[in-house]
């Protein structure tokens, strides 16, 4: 062993030692940055550390798939509830919120007519499918006092009327459509006339206004509403004159009236039951 | 000069260095490249075992982030000592090869804790070796087994440094690997 003290390895070993040394304080002193050995080494091996780390990745992800998919599918249960849970909740907010508007809009109208008992708000549930007329069901029946014949409307104007009822369930006929035969005036002079559509006009989203006296002073842009001898609550607003036309025979006119709601985009409608002064009768 | 054999560490040496740099394990890397740069050290001449320690310092110095050079320059020492011992005095076993490396290994944990955290006045410095450094040490000492038969099977295929078997079997013939 002494000849390995004095021999040429022994200096080269002390020599590398040295050289360790100095890489080390070099290091050291570099305050932050790596120093130039380092980074040789680093960018040596790089490529390996790189690929077992892809590796080890790949590994892990393999096995954890094995090792916690009991677990994973736990979760998912679990996620699933809880999504389902969640959306519940968020169902149940949004009716809450349209309810809430619902209410708001029929507090105004009750507030203007005051006169009237009403159903609770109704939500459209569905459309008669190809019904020129718009003829749509709500949901509500005669559980909530509803009866064939009452009238339908939203905040802006009337509707329709009921034509049939269940329990939970009410079929609405609309402006549009012939079987609403509605008494209306002009809100200007009070000409009087009746709603008498056909499909003609029903299919341009049109209501036609006759029983017109051909020198009646009527013209586009008059509001036209229920009538007083109607059987609607009278002054609910139909639509407005948007053409007039002579009838067939020459003696009477046709008015064109653009309805005041949008039948076919409407999502919610008030129903009036009766009057008070009508309710309270015994 | 055995060139695959060499060769062959290195690629080890690649292999482990790249475990540990990776990420391979979730907290605490073991330092499988204590017991490989002992294990070789073992079967190689001092100048070769000194070299390839301290490149195994390096690997372990790089790997963890800790003043670039150290390791390599106690297990350049470790190493070469390593050699001289069993060429020398000590016989080439597993049970040595395992001694030796524990001690290896509780040198550079006790200097990696003192002069990387104890020094630097940390608080609850205690932690860090109860968590990383002991399990780190005790790790690289747990793999020493199977590093020194994947050395002595590497030797076995492909021979040993000729000058070093020559000065232990004229030293002692009998304390020459014996397994």
């Amino acid at each position: 062993m002494k000849d390995f003290f004095k021999s040429v390895r022994f200096k080269i070993l002390i020599f590398i030692a040295a050289g360790l040394i100095g890489v080390a304080v070099y290091a050291a002193v570099s305050g932050g940055t790596a120093s130039a050995p380092e980074r040789a080494f680093q960018f040596v091996t790089s490529p390996f550390t790189t690929a077992m780390s892809k590796l080890s990745d790949f590994a892990e992800d393999r096995l954890d798939r094995i090792v916690n998919a009991e677990k994973y599918k736990r979760e998912n249960l679990l996620l699933r509830q809880q999504l389902s849970d969640m959306w519940t909740e968020v169902n149940d907010k949004e009716k809450t919120e349209k309810e809430n508007e619902q209410l708001k809009k029929m507090l105004g109208i009750a507030e203007t007519r005051a006169e009237f008992v009403w159903a609770p708000p109704c939500e459209i549930i569905a459309r008669n499918a190809n019904d020129v007329f718009g003829g749509f069901t709500v949901n509500r029946g005669s559980d909530d006092g509803i009866k064939p014949g009452d009238p339908v409307f939203t905040e802006i104007g009337l509707v329709g009327k009921v034509t049939e009822v269940a329990p939970d369930y009410a079929k609405v006929a609309t402006l549009l459509s012939p079987e609403v035969g509605v008494g209306v005036s002009s809100a200007r002079n009070k000409t009087v006339g009746v709603i008498d559509n056909n499909i003609d006009w029903a299919s341009q989203n049109r209501c036609r206004m006759g029983f017109i006296d051909s020198h009646a002073d009527i013209k586009p842009g008059d509001i036209i509403v229920t009538s007083a001898e109607s059987i609607f609550p009278p002054n609910l607003v139909v639509g407005t004159v948007e053409s007039t036309e002579p009838g067939d025979n020459g003696l009477s006119l046709y008015v064109a009236i653009v309805p005041a709601v949008d039948i076919h985009v409407i999502t919610d409608v008030f129903i009036v039951i009766g009057t008070k002064k009508t309710t309270s009768e015994p | 000069m055995n060139i695959t054999r060499r060769l062959l560490f290195l690629a080890a040496f690649l292999l482990l260095y790249s475990v540990m740099a990776g990420g391979v394990f979730d907290t605490w890397q073991p330092l499988f490249l204590v017991p490989l740069a002992t294990a070789v050290s073992m079967r190689e001449s001092e100048l070769t075992a000194g070299v390839f320690g301290a490149l195994c310092g390096l690997g372990i110095d790089a790997a963890s982030g800790h003043l670039f050079g150290m390791t390599a320059l106690w297990l350049l020492i470790f190493c070469a000592a390593n050699s001289l011992l069993v060429t020398h005095l000590i016989r080439q076993s597993f049970v040595n090869h395992l001694l030796i490396t524990a001690a290896a290994c509780l040198w550079l944990g006790l200097m990696d804790y003192t002069f990387n955290y104890l020094v630097w006045g940390y608080e609850n410095v205690s932690l860090v070796a109860d968590k990383y450094i002991f399990p780190a040490y005790a790790g690289a000492a747990l793999f020493a087994p199977l590093l020194y038969f994947l050395v002595k099977f590497i030797c076995r295929k492909f021979g040993e440094d000729d000058r070093r078997v020559a000065i232990a079997h004229s030293e002692n013939d009998e304390d020459y690997d014996e397994e």
